[in-house]
């Protein structure tokens, strides 16, 4: 039975950066405020977490620049769309092409190095072993030896789940998101919740990005996140920006990237073609959702429609 | 504030559920804002080198100027350039018919890809086999959106997150075929045999690069103009791309047009895929387009979405991509300054608080 502890614990490894980065994208996501650029963020907050982890040998000095700069890129992004008013789609995709060509240029231009950033000696966010339960059969491997962030994404995001959906905060969010005419009347401010919601969101992503630089092996090269955040994005949306939802979805995702991870050992299938399972698994998950909802939506004639349809009904 | 442009109108989805495109996201702005971003852009990166290098001036020279030092970069300068410009009409023919195909950069690799392996493998006399080869990266360009297409025009699956998603499988789809069943056996990197030089296209500037893939360029530009300009099905596109539940009211079948489109937009990026590769790298390389995919999508918004625009933007900045790779050699600022400015350029130019008019 080791063997399903151990391919359980790879799910659960690598579901981390993708469940965390999804919870911050649904409360964007929930105030109508898409973040696609989650990738870009991840990718920018594992640069920094790595190269201040390496500077001050702390990895949870590591941890929190990776927050600050997802947060400081998040907020760039709050600045194109809400004071540059620039599509807030077409900005992320912007941010994330920005986002390669900032770390190359950092990597390159600012730590000398010609493609991947691997500094000797850098601490790594320390793993937790745990004891007496890592004897228990299937759960114990699964569970013992992830690493310290894996107990941190689990607290965002009970966290994320209890701000959503039990904070006057939480309300806010959904009410910007659903009606922004109704929300402004009500006294709030459409434009600054939006923008709270990209700064978690950016947050999350820090913590996502930090998980790719610091857990495993500590090195960095403009490739690291593989779309990571992009599959985070979809699990947002695979989820429908509900809380219980988005974390099925990041789930999924890590099951199917543990899989592609798994079976290409076993060389059953081709290993770049099983990379790719991931990416095929985002896409059909997005086709099986639209499908669902084209389903449901094929009688509805009611002006609910106007709302996006990712957003929940009722 | 935000239009509520990304997500159906309410008269588009009461009448005519899952029969109707959504409008489009890219408003092209004035020529005004083209310049004013390209210069903010180019401040920026000049900004960006202070920083960067102890010797600015020398290396915001060659930025902007070294692709002019002589006649074989002016030539990389055009090869690069009809590459973008293809590509980048590419993007133009989605974003006019609504649609956001992020996934020019999966349709050229794959493009290339089938473009190398016809050219490598079929008989015959040269000119045929380079057009057989370009017309098949096309077909494989095209192929590598159908799904995408469908999801988005049956089911409205967001076509920028599954054409995204492409690019990833393209990419690793392409490797695994090139390692399985063409890679050239003496090679230690991941590449199919070089072509033979009967399947190059005709070079205009040799010994570099720049190849007839340029009036490829230009005749698609010359087409595409005629087609959006001059012909009822051009408009059509637009109308559809514009205000869809609008067109339905005019009889037009919006949705056949933004598959159309997309298609199209697919073969386009195909089409560059095989022109770099039969015009530039002559074997498929892993790795050999420099982002050529999302370039163009910037150079479809610098150039407004119209044809001589693009292929004006594109001249620029293919000329900014070599005067970088000259850059990289006088200084020690990086050649991935160029995906900074991609960056910064697009955002600049989708805003609409810099020099644009107010849409209401």
């Amino acid at each position: 039975m080791s063997a399903l502890g151990d391919f359980l614990s790879l799910a659960l490894s690598s579901m981390i950066p993708i469940l965390v980065t999804a919870i911050g994208g649904m409360f964007a996501e929930r105030a109508r405020a898409t973040n696609i650029a989650l990738d870009g963020t991840m990718l920018i907050s594992a640069l920094g977490a790595i190269i201040v982890g390496a500077a001050t040998g702390n990895p949870w000095l590591g941890l929190l620049a990776g927050v600050i700069s997802g947060i400081a890129y998040a907020a760039i992004l709050a600045f194109a769309a809400f004071v540059l008013r620039c599509d807030l789609l077409i900005a992320g995709i912007a941010a994330n092409l920005l986002a390669t060509g900032v770390t190359l240029l950092v990597v390159q231009n600012v730590l000398k190095s010609t493609g991947t950033y691997a500094p000797a000696n850098v601490p790594l966010i320390p793993r937790v072993s745990l004891g007496f339960i890592g004897k228990i059969p299937v759960i114990g491997p699964a569970l013992s030896d992830q690493s310290a962030l894996f107990y941190v994404v689990v607290v965002v995001t009970i966290l994320g789940a209890l701000v959503l959906n039990r904070t006057r905060f939480g309300v806010h969010v959904k009410a910007v998101g659903e009606s922004e005419e109704a929300a402004e009347a009500a006294g709030l401010k459409p434009i600054l919740t939006r923008t709270v919601t990209l700064l978690i969101s950016g947050a999350a992503a820090g913590i996502g990005g930090t998980y790719l630089s610091l857990s495993s092996v500590a090195s960095f090269n403009s490739d690291l996140t593989g779309g990571l955040g992009f599959i985070a994005f979809a699990a947002v949306i695979f989820g429908r920006a509900t809380p219980l939802g988005t974390i099925l979805a990041s789930v999924l995702f890590g099951i199917a990237t543990a899989a592609s991870i798994q079976l290409q050992g076993s060389g059953v299938i081709d290993p770049q073609l099983l990379h790719s399972l991931p990416y095929v698994a985002t896409v059909l998950a997005l086709a099986v959702q639209s499908i669902r909802r084209h389903r449901l939506n094929r009688f509805d004639v009611t002006d609910t429609s106007f709302l996006p349809a990712i957003i929940p009904r009722g | 504030m935000t239009e509520p442009q990304d997500s159906e109108t309410a008269t588009a989805a009461r009448s005519f559920p899952g029969l109707v495109a959504t409008a489009r996201r890219v408003v092209p702005l004035g020529l005004f804002q083209s310049m004013v971003a390209i210069v903010l852009g180019i401040v920026i990166c000049f900004v960006i080198m202070l920083f960067a290098t102890a010797d600015p001036l020398v290396a915001f020279q060659a930025f902007t100027l070294g692709t002019f030092r002589n006649a074989y970069s002016i030539g990389s300068m055009i090869a690069i350039a009809s590459i973008l410009a293809v590509t980048a009409f590419a993007s133009t023919v989605a974003f006019r018919a609504g649609a956001f195909n992020i996934g020019t950069e999966g349709q050229l690799v794959l493009g290339g890809l089938t473009a190398a392996i016809i050219a490598e493998k079929l008989p015959g006399p040269g000119g045929l086999v380079q057009v057989i080869a370009l017309l098949g990266a096309m077909a494989a360009g095209a192929l590598w959106i159908a799904i995408p297409t469908v999801l988005r025009v049956r089911y409205r699956t967001n076509e920028i997150l599954t054409t995204l998603m492409a690019n990833y499988i393209a990419a690793d789809l392409a490797l695994f075929l090139v390692n399985q069943y063409f890679r050239d056996k003496g090679s230690g990197a991941v590449e199919t045999p070089p072509l033979d030089e009967s399947r190059w296209l005709l070079q205009i500037l040799p010994p570099s690069a720049a190849n007839i893939g340029v009036v490829v360029a230009l005749v698609l530009a010359g087409v595409l103009w005629l087609w959006f300009d001059r012909t009822r099905a051009g408009k059509r596109a637009e109308v559809s791309g514009l205000q869809p539940a609008f067109a339905e009211y005019l009889g037009i079948h919006s949705v056949s047009y933004l598959r159309n489109s997309m298609l199209i937009s697919g073969a386009l990026a195909g089409l560059g895929g095989g022109l770099a590769i039969l015009g530039i790298s002559h074997a498929y390389i892993d790795g050999f387009s420099p982002q050529y995919g999302f370039l163009g999508i910037t150079v479809a918004l610098i150039g407004r979405l119209r044809p001589v625009g693009v292929l004006v933007s594109a001249l620029l900045y293919a000329s900014l991509i070599t005067g970088a790779t000259a850059m990289q050699a006088v200084s020690d600022v990086p050649y991935s300054l160029v995906f900074v400015l991609q960056g910064i350029l697009i955002l600049l130019i989708t805003s609409q608080r810099i020099g644009g008019r107010r849409t209401a």
